[in-house]
């Protein structure tokens, strides 16, 4: 029996904003309801730009999507180039292909590259401060607030998203901009249902976003939980270094930016998961 | 007043709940005879809500809020104060809204 693939063509420039993002998860709502003979043909081949937000949710979708028996044929674009070294240097080749993954300690290589999680340990942010030190000296309050970033987010995926893979993030540098991008995300619960199970007035996943991100609200997963992580991550990347983040879940998101009242946002299609993206600012 | 580092009983590559759980153990036996207890927390910046989260519900189910009363803190940086500052807020007065 020859069965034709589905396929899905990811095009053109997927940059790291919030609008690209939830493009990127509309694109990949296929691969949610697939059924575990299905077959896709992701194609990249016209790809022209990817960030490591998209880099994470293409790939961690492919990765999510196999567990549950779905096969891939995937076709890399084949221009030399930036693109081309950022899929090897973030590992996503490696994860999605099995090809070797490069030194990482080329000097070209700005990326710590895609890692799944199932604990949050303390070590968590290490590599990404190793990849900032490259650059120049690290402050004190981005270590630190990288470091509370990093712990808060992996420490929510841990006890709540109840992802079958897990987590799954990865950061690059962006010389030009002098800031960091880190991307962690997974592919369980979202916060909807995570919440309602302690709040089960929680009308849907935008007021799921209401109340995580201003704190006081906890799905009391574990005995460590008391409702202020997200409000955590929010302060020190927005209030504490004047970066932004935004984050994803089920039809809703939220794009938080220094100075300015969160923003808002209802999606037409679902993302199946929760994926929290920020930047910061180098200097 | 007993005096703990922290830092001593953090493990650098472990789970982050699991160290704050070390270190509840360990404070928990001078709390419990009713000693005052000062833990400098300063070279564990990065950490987060979590570990104090543990930390202190260990001690508020152990011994009761007057635990709580009876262990201090001290930081080098703002922003992990007010991170343990959040934690403890919510050990004290555990949020109920809608």
């Amino acid at each position: 029996v020859i069965v034709d693939p589905q396929g899905i063509d990811i095009e053109g420039n997927v940059n790291d904003s919030l609008n690209s993002i939830s493009r990127l998860a509309d694109r990949l709502a296929l691969l949610r309801d697939a059924g575990e003979s299905a077959i896709f043909r992701l194609n990249l081949s016209q790809l022209k730009h990817l960030g490591p937000d998209g880099c994470a949710m293409l790939t961690g979708s492919v990765l999510e999507a196999r567990i549950r028996g779905i096969q891939f044929d995937v076709v890399w674009p084949d221009r030399a180039g930036p693109l081309r070294a950022f899929i090897e240097f973030s590992g996503m080749r490696h994860l999605i292909d099995g090809s070797e993954l490069p030194d990482l300690l080329d000097p070209v290589n700005v990326t710590v590259p895609l890692r799944r999680f199932t604990q949050s340990l303390y070590s968590d942010a290490r590599p990404i401060l190793e990849l900032l030190a490259r650059f120049g000296t690290v402050s004190e309050d981005l270590r630190i607030s990288l470091e509370i970033a990093v712990n808060e987010t992996v420490q929510n995926i841990v006890d709540h998203s109840n992802s079958r893979l897990g987590g799954l993030g990865c950061a690059r540098y962006m010389s030009t901009q002098s800031e960091l991008r880190v991307s962690i995300m997974d592919w369980g619960d979202g916060i909807l249902t995570t919440l309602r199970r302690t709040y089960p007035d929680t009308i849907n996943d935008r007021h799921a976003l209401e109340r995580v991100l201003y704190g006081g609200f906890s799905a009391q997963s574990r005995r460590n939980n008391l409702g202020r992580g997200i409000d955590n991550l929010r302060t020190v990347v927005t209030s504490a270094l004047q970066g932004s983040l935004f984050i994803l879940t089920g039809n809703a998101a939220v794009e938080a930016k220094a100075g300015n009242e969160p923003r808002y946002v209802d999606l037409d299609v679902p993302f199946r998961g929760t994926a929290v993206c920020f930047t910061l600012p180098r200097d | 007043m007993i005096e703990f580092n922290a830092e001593d009983w953090l493990d650098p590559d472990g789970i982050i709940v699991a160290s704050g759980e070390r270190l509840a153990r360990k404070v928990l036996p001078d709390l419990q005879r009713g000693e005052e207890v000062l833990v400098r927390a300063s070279g564990l910046e990065g950490l987060s809500s979590s570990y104090f989260n543990i930390l202190l519900v260990i001690i508020r189910d152990e011994i009761g809020p007057a635990g709580l009363n009876r262990i201090s803190f001290e930081f080098s940086s703002p922003i992990h104060r007010a991170i343990f500052e959040r934690s403890l807020s919510a050990v004290m007065a555990p949020a109920v809204r809608k």
